[in-house]
């Protein structure tokens, strides 16, 4: 059941096209990630959902509330869709304790004051920062106070919860770390999620379905397993990083499409007068093997290997045909 | 429903305190008898005014002045607040708070009593034997004397500029090798330029608007400037009030240019400082350092401030003025004066705190809800607003008060504040509300959005985020500036004058009274109250908003 | 702010009650504490209530101009005879002949406005000053005064021009040629009276040409060491007169008023503040009718000529 629905969302500032005709539906209990370079329309989108803004067109209907629907000008505004936000620079009020900021929902929600304690000690046991309550934000550290964010999102118990780019502002470690846990939450919590980001490595651990936009629409949309096994085109390859982008000549196979992206665990390395002969031009040892950087026929490849290559080394690359994937130009 | 009321209520306000007295002046210079509700002889006050050589000249002189001002101006300040960034925290507050003293001095007892230092038979004759009469009678000496007065301004902004500059990027600059004089004129400079330039318009504004220099020092070498014309226009018959309005419009237009030009580039070196929050570790100052520290701003500090206030503290003491610096010619009778004479010098200063304190408090609330509209709400015609919001910059004290009559004084008004002290509080309003609207325009804007919308997500409406989320975030700035607002209403006289209705003085018009009957010394003794009242009230409040930190 | 409307409207609506009784609004140029008490005494004998806006001579014409919609101003006193002249010849002004005028002398009253009282012009020195005592207007072109002279300037204040206009009417050549000596002799000009006096107290400079000699007794009497002179070859008065304005709508209260000015009592009071009294019948605390050498000359005539005599007069300044 879906329990959001955009259709035909537009959206200009000025000349600028930002967004241009979008639907999308949300189902119930999934994460959605709308992933895309700075620029392509995804934060406008969410703020459009979250109705911090207006779009030019369309409608978005919720479970049992229009949002907007311009043509009949109906807009819903912020305070009265019963969400949760989570903001990327936090957005907590630094005059408030944790608990005060966790609160907050609440008493906007006119919930008792039993409840509102009862409730606050339940989302910030679910964010393990109870034994901060009563502390500034500012005692706290960024991930603490990312935490505080999402508790708040989560006290009026909302439908649905928009994630403004949670973890950039965090470190590499922390990201992760708090990645998973909003992963856990949200599936312990059956929570309904929007997500933006341009970190792929974010999309792929929170996300069921991720939207990839470009230039104010919906490039390709998908499991994240799918959308990166099968990018649609040379655009969507290029952005997800999946492995190398070749014309399709030097690879020798007989397909319509111009270009071929051959995974790095596709080449496999073999004696230097063998396959397609290629000059090793970097080594480096990422997590267990090492990453080689080598020059093919003018075009840079990326491969892995058990064992160190010297530089300028002279190598043969073989390809396992049954990985590479034929790409269409696209739009680029 | 709340979005409109609040536009609707932000503009009205801003309509009555601002609009009408503007509209009011326009009108005039275009229609000579618009003051007796005629429309007859339109432009014939405007055209010759244009054309006369007189007003050319005093428009040049102006200029001239205004920017050899703020010039020695940001000369004195700049390496002033560079040596400020580096300084500990706690010598850093100490040496801000007193340049903030400046702002006290009535600009017009200032000049008096730089005259009582410098001049022939001076105090500075009486004791070291030399003077600087010449000096001080010259283009160089008022430049001297107004700088002084008004560098504080632009050493505060670039100060801010600078010690946020010198965290972020000077340590860079330096790991590559950078002089600490290179890195100042390539790296710290040219960041701190828009900075500089920006409080440097502001100077140059306050600088063209001011009266009581040009009049005092200026008269004595034939330097006429567009205000002192206007004052000339004023003083003796035939009264030219069309003509002064003209003036008034001139000095409008050039105020506002400049003030377009500060507000353009201080949203620029907005965007460079935007990251405030890094906060100062800065080694401790060796023994050396610090005595050249205590020297520069101890000097200046004497100069700038030291002298003109011994000075009216001396004056305030001493029985007659022919009788100079002398044992004998000390008294209390000046200030005993004060506050018994017929009880007038203490409603006077009772008046004055009054109605400085309601300005405050309503600048401050008017300032609040503007704000807010021009900033978050983006309505359309918030442009307008804003366009009312920053012109009272650009209006002087006595155009102010002939716009606030035409508009007021009318038979067609039901009710009218219009000779009722109220007047006053409407041309405080009015000329102080620049104040409050600048400061937490730019706190406001400094607060993330996020802080707004994540209220909003979570229900509340656009009275609750104001009250529970800006106000308390809002309100350690918001009460600086009233007390801002506070000093200088304490002290504003030419709008005073004009406005006050009969029987009721404020401190600066009683101030003038003691002039204007050669009783320097009474005006002085009743500056020295009114500078350490309001300063006691400016200390405590620093301290307010050092203890709500 | 509920309150504060509230208070506003109580403040209006007492200010309006207080109206409807007898009240006549005064504004007045000059000293103070002469107003007041002239208020004070007028509200105790006749039970009128004066309210009193009290500013210098040009701040009130140009309160009283801008108010033009809507006059205030019941009963007005200025220090510049200039300013009565103008009003009159505009139709501004009430016809009123007071009783108490009898014994104002001739010069000093119109069928619509008349002197309250009057300031002399006078050389005030500083006798700290080591110079000598000057005696006539001339003396202060001799070498000895080099750089010690100021004079009030007759664009911004109403009894140096008519100083002015009384030394040019006695003898036009004689008048230039003294100023061009002044001028030569480096007197300045550096503002109104008090910005002419001020320096000779402070002793910048020593000595004022043509100050209005009310305030300089004023300050002898404080203690100030200051000497006044009145050039025997003769000096003008500058007259303060009182008006009363045509749109006033309490035309009997406002006759009272000036008739109190004129009385006996009122007189005393002009004259405690050093003040030579209209009437030639009061005793004067100070040099009196009698004492003077006063120029004659037609002020309205010469009054019909200020703009070119201040022309003139600044040229020769070098302004």
């Amino acid at each position: 059941m879906s329990i959001l629905s955009l259709h035909n969302i537009s959206k200009s500032f000025g000349d600028e096209v930002v967004l241009n005709n979008i639907s999308l539906d949300v189902a119930a209990g999934s994460f959605i990630t709308l992933l895309g370079p700075s620029g392509c329309g995804k934060t406008t989108l969410l703020r459009i959902i979250a109705g911090l803004e207006r779009p030019d067109l369309g409608e978005i209907h919720a479970k049992k509330m229009t949002f907007v629907n311009v043509a009949r000008n109906v807009f819903l505004p912020p305070q009265k869709r019963k969400l949760g936000f989570v903001f990327q620079d936090y957005g907590l009020w630094p005059h408030m304790t944790v608990a005060e900021n966790v609160a907050f929902p609440l008493k906007m929600a006119k919930a008792s004051p039993q409840d509102v304690k009862k409730r606050v000690g339940e989302v910030l046991d679910a964010v393990r920062l109870a034994q901060h309550a009563d502390k500034l934000p500012e005692k706290l550290s960024g991930g603490q106070k990312q935490r505080v964010s999402i508790a708040r999102a989560l006290a009026a118990k909302p439908d649905l919860i928009l994630f403004d780019e949670p973890l950039s502002n965090l470190d590499a470690n922390l990201r992760e770390d708090l990645g998973r846990d909003i992963q856990v939450l949200s599936k312990q919590l059956g929570l309904t999620c929007i997500n933006v980001t341009h970190d792929r490595r974010e999309a792929q651990i929170l996300s069921d379905q991720i939207a990839l936009m470009k230039d104010g629409v919906i490039h390709q949309l998908g499991q994240p397993h799918d959308l990166f096994r099968n990018p649609r085109d040379v655009w969507a390859a290029r952005f997800l990083d999946v492995g190398n982008i070749l014309p399709v000549g030097i690879i020798q196979i007989d397909v319509p499409e111009h270009f071929v992206m051959v995974p790095r665990k596709a080449f496999r390395l073999v004696e230097a007068d063998q396959g397609l002969s290629a000059t090793a031009t970097n080594c480096m040892f990422i997590e267990d093997r090492f990453e080689v950087t080598a020059d093919l026929q003018g075009h840079e490849v990326k491969l892995f290997s058990n064992q160190p290559i010297g530089q300028e080394q002279s190598i043969g690359l073989k390809v396992d045909l049954a990985d590479i994937l034929p790409l269409s130009h696209g739009a680029c | 429903m709340l979005r409109p009321a609040l536009f609707l209520l932000s503009s009205s306000t801003l309509i009555v305190i601002v609009g009408f007295p503007v509209l009011a002046i326009l009108l005039f210079a275009i229609f000579p008898h618009i003051n007796e509700l005629s429309l007859a002889a339109p432009l014939s006050a405007l055209l010759p005014n244009l054309a006369n050589e007189k007003l050319i000249e005093a428009t040049f002189n102006s200029l001239r002045l205004a920017l050899s001002v703020t010039l020695v101006a940001a000369i004195i300040a700049v390496p002033l607040a560079y040596m400020r960034a580096r300084f500990p925290d706690r010598l850093g507050k100490i040496c801000d708070a007193m340049f903030l003293i400046p702002f006290l001095i009535p600009p017009y007892i200032g000049s008096l009593a730089w005259m009582q230092l410098l001049q022939r038979n001076g105090f500075v004759e009486q004791i070291l034997g030399f003077n600087l009469n010449t000096f001080l009678y010259s283009f160089s000496g008022m430049v001297t004397v107004m700088a002084l007065h008004l560098f504080p301004l632009i050493y505060f902004t670039t100060a801010s500029v600078f010690s946020v500059i010198g965290r972020k990027y000077g340590d860079v600059a330096k790991v590559f090798g950078g002089h600490t004089i290179t890195v100042f004129w390539q790296i710290n400079f040219p960041m701190a330029l828009p900075a500089l330039l920006s409080s440097g318009l502001i100077v140059f504004i306050l600088t063209i608007e001011e009266f009581g220099t040009p009049e005092i020092l200026g008269a004595r070498f034939g330097f006429p400037v567009i205000v002192t014309s206007i004052h000339e226009k004023f003083s003796d018959w035939p009264i030219d009030l069309p003509g002064a309005s003209v003036l008034s419009l001139i000095l409008i237009i050039i105020a506002f240019v400049a003030y377009q030009g500060h507000q353009r580039l201080s949203k620029r070196f907005q965007t460079t400082i935007d990251n405030q929050s890094v906060e100062a570790k800065h080694p401790p100052l060796s023994p050396w350092a610090m005595v050249g520290v205590v020297v520069v701003f101890g000097g200046l500090f004497g100069i700038a401030v030291g002298l003109p206030l011994l000075t009216i503290a001396i004056s305030s003491f001493m029985d007659t003025l022919s009788g100079g610096l002398a044992w004998d010619n000390l008294s209390l009778r000046t200030l005993r004066e004060l506050f018994i004479l017929d009880g007038d010098g203490w409603a006077a200063i009772m008046t004055s705190l009054t109605l400085a304190a309601f300005a405050a408090i309503f600048t401050v609330m008017i300032a609040t809800v503007v704000v807010f509209t021009v900033v978050r709400l983006r309505i359309k015609g918030t442009g307008f607003l804003d366009f009312l919001s920053i012109l009272p910059n650009s209006i002087p004290g006595m155009a102010v008060a002939v716009g606030l009559i035409l508009t007021w004084n009318q038979s067609f008004w039901v009710v009218t504040p219009y000779n009722t002290p109220f007047i006053l509080l409407l041309a405080y309003l009015c000329l102080m509300l620049p104040y409050p609207i600048r400061m937490i325009s730019t706190a406001l804007k400094q607060l993330p959005q996020s802080l707004d919308d994540a209220a909003y997500i979570s229900g509340a409406n656009d009275l609750t985020v104001i009250l529970k989320i800006l106000v308390p975030l809002l309100w350690p700035i918001s009460l600086a500036s009233g007390f801002i607002v506070f000093a200088i209403s304490t002290r504003e006289l030419v709008s005073s004058i004009m406005l006050a209705p009969p029987g009721v003085e404020t401190v600066a018009v009683y101030v003038f009274h003691q002039f204007d009957q050669g009783s320097v010394n009474s005006g002085m003794a009743m500056s020295l109250v009114t500078i350490i009242i309001s300063g006691g009230l400016l200390a405590l409040g620093q301290r307010l908003k050092g203890a709500m930190k | 702010m509920k309150k504060f409307v509230a208070a506003l409207a109580v403040s209006l609506a007492l200010s309006s009650a207080a109206n409807a009784a007898e009240t006549i609004v005064v504004y007045s140029a000059g000293p103070k504490p002469l107003s007041g008490a002239l208020a004070k005494a007028f509200e105790a004998k006749t039970g009128i209530q004066v309210k009193l806006f009290q500013s210098s001579a040009g701040k009130i014409m140009a309160r009283y101009q801008a108010e033009k919609a809507n006059p205030q101003a019941d009963v007005m006193i200025s220090a510049s005879w200039g300013h009565a002249i103008t009003l009159d010849k505009a139709g501004e002004l009430l016809a009123y002949t007071s009783k108490n005028a009898k014994n104002v002398p001739a010069s000093l009253k119109t069928g619509t406005y008349v002197a309250q009282g009057a300031s002399a012009l006078a050389i005030a020195y500083n006798t700290k000053s080591g110079l000598p005592a000057p005696h006539h207007w001339a003396d202060l072109t001799k070498p000895v005064y080099k750089d010690q002279v100021t004079m009030p300037d007759p664009a911004k204040s109403g009894s140096a021009l008519t100083l002015l206009e009384g030394l040019v009417a006695q003898n036009e050549t004689q008048a230039w040629t003294l100023f061009s000596g002044l001028a030569a002799n480096d007197m300045v000009i550096p503002g109104a009276n008090k910005a002419a006096l001020n320096p000779v107290l402070q002793g910048a400079k020593g000595v004022v040409f043509g100050a209005v000699d009310y305030i300089a007794i004023g300050l002898k009497a404080k203690g100030e060491t200051l000497e006044i002179v009145h050039p025997s070859e003769g000096t003008v008065l500058a007259p303060r007169p009182i008006m009363i304005i045509k749109s006033t709508k309490h035309q009997d209260a406002a006759k009272k008023f000036v008739d109190f000015v004129l009385s006996d009592a009122g007189q005393t009071l002009v004259a405690n503040r050093y003040i030579l009294p209209a009437r030639s019948d009061i005793q004067a605390k100070r040099p009196g009718y009698n004492d003077l050498t006063l120029i004659d000359f037609d002020y309205i005539a010469a009054a019909n000529q200020a703009v070119k005599t201040k022309a003139k007069f600044a040229h020769i300044m070098g302004k």
